[in-house]
C-alpha cells in the first residue's frame, strides 16, 4: 500500500452478490422497456426510421450538443436569436447540476471498472483525482436536488404540478447519493486510510468523522452490514 | 444497500427518471416534416375512418410522445389559450392522454367501454381552443408534438362526426362553395385592384413574381389596404408581377386546420393545376399563413413553388437599393411576430429590418418577441370560429404593446391586422395605438423611385 488506489470488494467476502443483483436489474429493466415498446405499439405504424442519416444528424445536434449544453433547459434563444440571456436560469441550472453530478459519478465508476477489470492505471494522483471527482459529483447532484426541491415545493410555479412520482425520483436520488457517502465514510474510518489521502474524498472524509469515535471492529461493522 | 442500489436502478425506469432515456428518444424519431405543416392522410378517397377518436388511432410515435413528457409545463407557460383562460393546457392534454393509455392498456378486453378520447379524456372545447400557433412545441425540451394529437381529434369531428363549433361549420362551407373563408362578404378578388395597373397572369407572362394575394387581403376591407400598399411598393421598386385574380382560391389553411383535410386536399390540387397551367415558378404573398401553405404543404401534392413572405422580399428590396426610404416620423413602433412566419417559418429578422430601414422611427420590442411571440387568437382556423371563453387573446397582446407605449404595432400578416383592429377599438385605444401591416407602413412613410 504505497500508492493511494482502490480496493475494489474490500472486506467483503460477498462481492457475488453484487453481480447477481445487477443481473437481476438488467432483467428488471429489459421487461420495463419491453413493457414501455408494447404500450407505444397499441398505436398505428409509421416509419420513422426514414432518413437516417438527417435523423442522426439532428439526434446529435438537438440530443447530445443542444441537450449536454441545456439551452433549451435554459431556454437561451434559438438557432437564430442573438439573446444569450436564459429566461429559465433556475430550471436550467437545477438540471445542470443533477447531469454534470450524475455524469461525474458514472465516469468514476467506469474508470473503476476499467482498472479493475481492464488495465490497471488508478492509482497514486489519478485515484485520488477520481475520488475528488466522485465526490465533487454528489455533491453538485445534492445541490441540483435542492434547487429542484426549493422550485417544486416552496416557489410552487403553476406550471408545475407534483405528484409523488416527483419526491420518490427526487428522494432516490437522494438516497443514492447520500448512502455512497455514508458508506465511504465508514470505509475510510475502518481502513484508517491515511488522511492526506482520504482528504481528495472531501465529503466521504467529512462522514468518516462520524464513525472516528467507534472501535475499529465497528467501523468495519458499519461498513459491511451497510454495503 | 445494494438492494438499495438496484431499487434505483429500476426506479430510473418506473420514475420520471425514465426520461434520460425516452426523451432523447423521442428527439430521435421526430417528425422531420417542414415546421409548419401538418400530417397528410394519404389516399384519402379511400379512407376508412378520418382523424382519431381512440387512443390506438394515434400513430405510435404519438404514444411515445406521452412517455418523454417530464411534465415540466413549458408549454403551458407559453400556451395562449391556456394564458386568457381558455379550458386548453397542451400540458394537461398530454398527461389527459397518457392517463387513458394506461387505461386502455389494463383493460381485459379490447373493445372495453372505458372513457371516451374525445368528450371524456379529452373536451371538445379544449380540441377547438387551440390556436396552432406551435409555441408549446418550440418550448417543449423533449420535441412533443401538440398540434398534430389536437388536429387529429378535429379531423375525427369534422369529418367523421360532422361535430363543430356553427362557426366552423359555416366558414367550411363558404370555403367550399366560394372558394374563401369570409362568410358574408361581397367584395370580388378583383375589387382592390381598381385603378391600380395591376395586371391577370394570363396577361402578363413576363412577370417575376405571381403575387398570391390570399382571401383576406381581397376581400377584408381593412386587409384591401394591405394589398394596394404592397403593389404600389412593388411597381415603384420595378418588379413585374400579377395576380390570378377570380382563379385565386382559399389555400387551404383554415380548412386543413380546423380538421377538414378532405376540403383542403381539394383546395391545395385545385390551386396547383391553376398555378401549373400559367407556369408560375415565383410566388409572393402577404399572408404567412398562405405562404406556409404553399411552401410546406403544396409540394407534397406537387406543387413545387418559389415562396417568398413580402417582409422577405421588401427587406431584400431595400438592402439592394431598389426601394430607398429617405423620410421617417417620429414614433415608437412594434412588431409583433406571426405565429406562422415566426415559429412556424423562422423569419424573424427580415420584418425588423424594414422598420430599422425607417428613418426616426424607433423600433422597440414587446416583452414576447420571435421565438417567444404571442399569438393574436386567429391562427388555427380561430380567426373565424367565436371567442366566449376568457379573456381575448388579442387583448392581452395589445396591453402588452400599449404597456410599452407604442404608438404603432406593426404586423406582417392579414388575421394579425384584424384581430388587433378589433382589439384596439374595443379598448378605445385608437388615440393611442393603431396596426399597420408592414407594407402600409413602408408605404406611407417614405418611398421614392429610385432613378
Amino acid at each position: 500500500m504505497d500508492q493511494a488506489h482502490r480496493e475494489i470488494f474490500w472486506n467483503i467476502d460477498y462481492g457475488w452478490i453484487i453481480y447477481i443483483l445487477a443481473a437481476l436489474a438488467v432483467a428488471v429493466i429489459a421487461y420495463a422497456i419491453y413493457r414501455r415498446v408494447r404500450l407505444w405499439r397499441l398505436g398505428k405504424p409509421e416509419n420513422r426510421l426514414d432518413n437516417l442519416g438527417q435523423r442522426i444528424k439532428s439526434f446529435i445536434v438537438i440530443a447530445i450538443v443542444d441537450g449536454l449544453a441545456h439551452r433549451r433547459f435554459l431556454a437561451i434563444g434559438g438557432p437564430k436569436i442573438k439573446s444569450l440571456v436564459p429566461k429559465e436560469p433556475l430550471a436550467g441550472i437545477m438540471h445542470l447540476l443533477i447531469v454534470i453530478g450524475a455524469g461525474l459519478l458514472l465516469f468514476v465508476t467506469a474508470m473503476d471498472v476499467i482498472s479493475h477489470y481492464v488495465v490497471d492505471f488508478s492509482h497514486g494522483g489519478t485515484y485520488l483525482a477520481f475520488s475528488f471527482l466522485g465526490d465533487l459529483g454528489g455533491v453538485l447532484l445534492l445541490i441540483g436536488v435542492a434547487i429542484a426541491l426549493v422550485r417544486r415545493y416552496i416557489q410552487r410555479p403553476d406550471r408545475l404540478d407534483s405528484t409523488p412520482d416527483d419526491a420518490i425520483a427526487l428522494a432516490l436520488v437522494v438516497i443514492v447519493v447520500l448512502t455512497g457517502f455514508i458508506l465511504e465514510g465508514a470505509r475510510i474510518a475502518a481502513a484508517a486510510s491515511p488522511s492526506e489521502w482520504a482528504r481528495w474524498s472531501f465529503l466521504g472524509y467529512s462522514f468518516s468523522k462520524i464513525f472516528s469515535g467507534a472501535s475499529p471492529g465497528t467501523q468495519l461493522a458499519w461498513y459491511q452490514s451497510l454495503w | 444497500m445494494f438492494t438499495i442500489g438496484a431499487v434505483i436502478y429500476i426506479g430510473l425506469l418506473f420514475t420520471k427518471l425514465s426520461h434520460i432515456l425516452i426523451s432523447p428518444l423521442n428527439v430521435f424519431f421526430r417528425s422531420l416534416r417542414p415546421k409548419g405543416a401538418l400530417v397528410t392522410i394519404v389516399d384519402i378517397e379511400e379512407a376508412e375512418a378520418f382523424g382519431v377518436s381512440k387512443i390506438e388511432d394515434f400513430i405510435w410515435k404519438q404514444l411515445l410522445d406521452l412517455d418523454a413528457c417530464t411534465r415540466c409545463g413549458r408549454c403551458q407557460d407559453s400556451c395562449p389559450a391556456y394564458l386568457s383562460q381558455k379550458p386548453l393546457s397542451p400540458k394537461k392534454v398530454i398527461l389527459d392522454l397518457k392517463a387513458l393509455l394506461l387505461e386502455r392498456s389494463k383493460a381485459k378486453s379490447p373493445d372495453n367501454n372505458g372513457r371516451a378520447l374525445i368528450g371524456e379524456a379529452i373536451l371538445e372545447d379544449e380540441i377547438w381552443s387551440c390556436t396552432a400557433c406551435r409555441s408549446c412545441q418550440e418550448h417543449c425540451p423533449a420535441f412533443i408534438e401538440h398540434i398534430d394529437k389536437l388536429i387529429d381529434m378535429r379531423r375525427n369531428l369534422v369529418m367523421e362526426q360532422a361535430q363543430m363549433p356553427e362557426t366552423v361549420t359555416g366558414t367550411l362551407r363558404s370555403i367550399e362553395t366560394r372558394g374563401h373563408p369570409w362568410r358574408g362578404t361581397m367584395a370580388t378578388r378583383m375589387d382592390w385592384t381598381e385603378g391600380l395597373d395591376i395586371k391577370h397572369i394570363s396577361e402578363a407572362p413576363d412577370a417575376e413574381f405571381l403575387y398570391w394575394v390570399g382571401c383576406t387581403a381581397a376581400l377584408d376591407d381593412r386587409n384591401q389596404k394591405v394589398a394596394i400598399a404592397l403593389s404600389k411598393l412593388l411597381q415603384a421598386a420595378g418588379i413585374k408581377f400579377a395576380i390570378l385574380g377570380d382563379e385565386e382560391s382559399c389555400c387551404g389553411d383554415p380548412a386543413r386546420r380546423m380538421g377538414n383535410e378532405y376540403l383542403f386536399q381539394l383546395q391545395a390540387l385545385k390551386n396547383i393545376e391553376t398555378l401549373t397551367k400559367y407556369n408560375v415558378r415565383k410566388i409572393v404573398t402577404a399572408c404567412p399563413h398562405g405562404y406556409n401553405t404553399l411552401k410546406n404543404e403544396y409540394p407534397e401534392f406537387g406543387g413545387k413553388f418559389e415562396v417568398v413572405h413580402h417582409t422577405e422580399l421588401l427587406a431584400e428590396l431595400l438592402w439592394s437599393g431598389r426601394l430607398q426610404i429617405t423620410r421617417g416620423e417620429h414614433g415608437i413602433v412594434t412588431y409583433h411576430d406571426s405565429c406562422y412566419l415566426g415559429r412556424h417559418n423562422d423569419i424573424y429578422e427580415q420584418p425588423r429590418r424594414i422598420l430599422s430601414a425607417i428613418p426616426e422611427l424607433t423600433p422597440v420590442e414587446m416583452v414576447r418577441n420571435r421565438r417567444e411571440g404571442f399569438c393574436c387568437g386567429a391562427g388555427g382556423g380561430r380567426c373565424w370560429m367565436e371567442e366566449t371563453i376568457g379573456v381575448r387573446i388579442s387583448h392581452l397582446r395589445v396591453e402588452e404593446a400599449l404597456k410599452i407605449q407604442a404608438q404603432i404595432l406593426a404586423t406582417a400578416c392579414p388575421l394579425c391586422l384584424i384581430m388587433f383592429d378589433d382589439a384596439i377599438k374595443a379598448k378605445d385605444a385608437e388615440e393611442s395605438l393603431k396596426v399597420m401591416d408592414l407594407a402600409e407602413i413602408a408605404n406611407e412613410y417614405c418611398i421614392i423611385r429610385p432613378t
